[in-house]
């Protein structure tokens, strides 16, 4: 049964996968619902291992009297039902999956991400409102872009045009201060500095 | 360990969560077997995934957001136009150029704001709800958007769990039979009660009256010194009041998320929050402008309080800014007087009880 996000009344039968906004009839709010069968599914239970009856079976590495069902596809360790961590369809043990999410090798995990490239960007960039400090983050730019080229970008989009972006507004700000520095130093009189 | 870099495809919609500096980009993206609902926030981005074969339902609930915004837009848009066109025809001729340039620049803003907007359709909160959760993705904040992703996500969920025929999804802790897949009896839609309004904490209304009540009063204190010039004691209560208004604003605004009141009341607090910005801003752009011509046109000197407020049709901006005041004023004491009679009411009749049995 699913109820109207306004007023939390059940809403109708007649209301799911009509494709179209309908009134609800307590609160009038105009909503559309598509159910799925996932919404019928019970929730999933998890199985505790079983106990070794026969010797000489294979047990698991982290519960020695626990039968081993399957193996870690990472580190090849036996694995008893608790311990299978089932990753869309990949089986890992507890230690795999926390190293993998630590050191986002398990891409599916991956919720947060440092945008590099935006960092870059926005050290180029932001800095001009007042040039004054160009002077220090123009090479911060260039350091990030050198140092952090092959870092894993956006997850959606692969391009390192803004990598390229500031890496040419850094230089072309460094550019600028050597000019300056220069025509100040050879053609400012002493008098006036 | 490592697995094959997922390419994704951007759906329909963007939203933005939060305010200002700290607000994130929100766009939703599509995998051959997910959905993935991105947020950036500054140099950060933050993934919240849902697997086909995971999710629930999903809904759309049409909301008054965009109307409201358009209908806030509208007004802005006019009410500036008029202002800064009245104060151009009162100002001299490079003064007026100026005003007229500047009111254009903004009411057209606004106006192309207004536009987009109304082009992108009615808003709405679009939710997803898994076994463990219901997220609302701030990406589809709009209805036409949000049905456009939905028929593009629909088959993918259907491919990856099959379809539901209408009568199944009544009882969901039942498992799918396969009789199920027949068509289903129709049964009787069993009228709902209407649920009981949450308990408030009875005293949100305060800042309403405080501020609507700050709002008469600004405009009593406008028409009088229009009567009685007084500009330095006009000037000094005016801005008195006016700082009031914007403190209490905000804090009814900030209350009024948590309590059951009409959507008019809210809505009108929001009118006047909006308003305030706009007189806050007018005063602003008025002064600097006013300052500057006036320092043009008199050799370098500078405007007294007197000279600066009896310039450049003030007057009449200040008399166009006491009525909306007066009207907004008015009805706010005039709305949440009947939301406390109905508290009252509510207060004095018992609560509906709560059905002892599910009815569907």
């Amino acid at each position: 049964m699913l109820a109207c996000p306004r007023c939390d009344a059940a809403l109708p039968e007649t209301f799911f996968n009509a494709s179209d906004l309908y009134p609800c009839p307590v609160c009038s709010a105009q909503v559309q619902v598509e159910v799925f069968p996932a919404l019928l599914n019970p929730l999933a239970v998890g199985t505790a291992g079983e106990s070794i009856v026969i010797e000489g079976e294979s047990s698991c590495f982290y519960h020695s009297a626990k039968r081993a069902v399957t193996s870690c596809e990472s580190c090849g360790r036996f694995l008893c039902a608790l311990c299978d961590l089932d990753l869309n369809g990949q089986h890992l043990c507890p230690s795999c999956l926390k190293t993998g999410k630590r050191k986002g090798k398990l891409k599916n995990l991956e919720n947060r991400r440092l945008r590099y490239d935006s960092l870059a960007m926005a050290m180029a960039f932001t800095p001009l409102i007042i040039f004054y400090f160009t002077i220090l983050t123009a090479p911060t730019t260039l350091y990030i872009v050198i140092r952090y080229w092959n870092a894993p970008g956006s997850i959606v989009r692969k391009s390192r045009w803004r990598m390229v972006v500031a890496f040419i507004a850094a230089l072309l700000e460094i550019a600028a201060w050597v000019v300056g520095i220069y025509f100040f130093v050879n053609y400012v009189p002493r008098s006036r500095r | 360990m490592s697995e094959t870099p997922v390419q994704y495809r951007r759906l329909p919609g963007r939203g933005r969560r939060g305010w200002l500096v700290m607000s994130a980009r929100c766009s939703l993206w599509l995998a051959p077997d997910h959905l993935l609902a991105l947020e950036s926030v500054g140099v950060n981005e933050e993934y919240k995934r849902f697997y086909f074969r995971d999710i629930q339902s999903i809904t759309i609930e049409q909301t008054r957001t965009a109307l409201l915004w358009n209908c806030v837009l509208g007004v802005l848009a006019v009410c500036i136009g008029v202002l800064f066109y009245a104060f151009s025809e009162s100002a001299g001729p490079g003064a007026g150029a100026a005003f007229l340039v500047t009111g254009g620049i903004i009411s057209g803003l606004c106006l192309l704001f207004l536009i987009v907007s109304f082009l992108r359709g009615p808003s709405c909160i679009c939710r997803i709800k898994t076994a463990v959760q219901t997220e609302a993705l701030t990406a589809l904040n709009r209805t036409h958007a949000a049905q456009k992703a939905l028929a593009i996500i629909k088959p993918l969920i259907e491919q990856a769990q099959g379809t539901l025929s209408a009568g199944q999804a009544v009882n969901p802790v039942e498992p799918v039979p396969v009789s199920a897949l027949q068509p289903a009896t129709p049964r009787p839609v069993v009228p709902q009660p209407i649920p009981a309004p949450q308990a408030a904490s009875g005293n949100e209304w305060r800042v309403h009256i405080g501020l609507f009540a700050a709002l008469v009063l600004d405009a009593l204190v406008g028409f009088v010194s229009h009567l009685y010039p007084h500009w330095r004691l006009y000037f000094t209560c005016s801005s008195l009041l006016l700082l009031g208004i914007s403190a209490l604003s905000i804090t009814a605004l900030v209350r009024q998320r948590a309590a059951m009141m009409s959507d008019a009341l809210k809505s009108l607090t929001v009118v006047t929050f909006a308003w305030n910005i706009v007189v806050l801003c007018g005063v602003f752009v008025y002064g600097f402008i006013a300052r500057i011509t006036y320092t043009i046109t008199h050799q370098g000197q500078l405007p007294t309080h007197i000279d600066f407020y009896s310039l450049y049709g003030f007057p009449i901006a200040a008399l166009v800014s006491d009525v909306v005041e007066l009207a907004l004023g008015v009805a706010g004491l005039i709305l949440t007087s009947m939301h406390i009679s109905s508290r009252t009411k509510a207060g004095a009749a018992p609560a509906p009880e709560a059905p002892s049995q599910p009815l569907a």
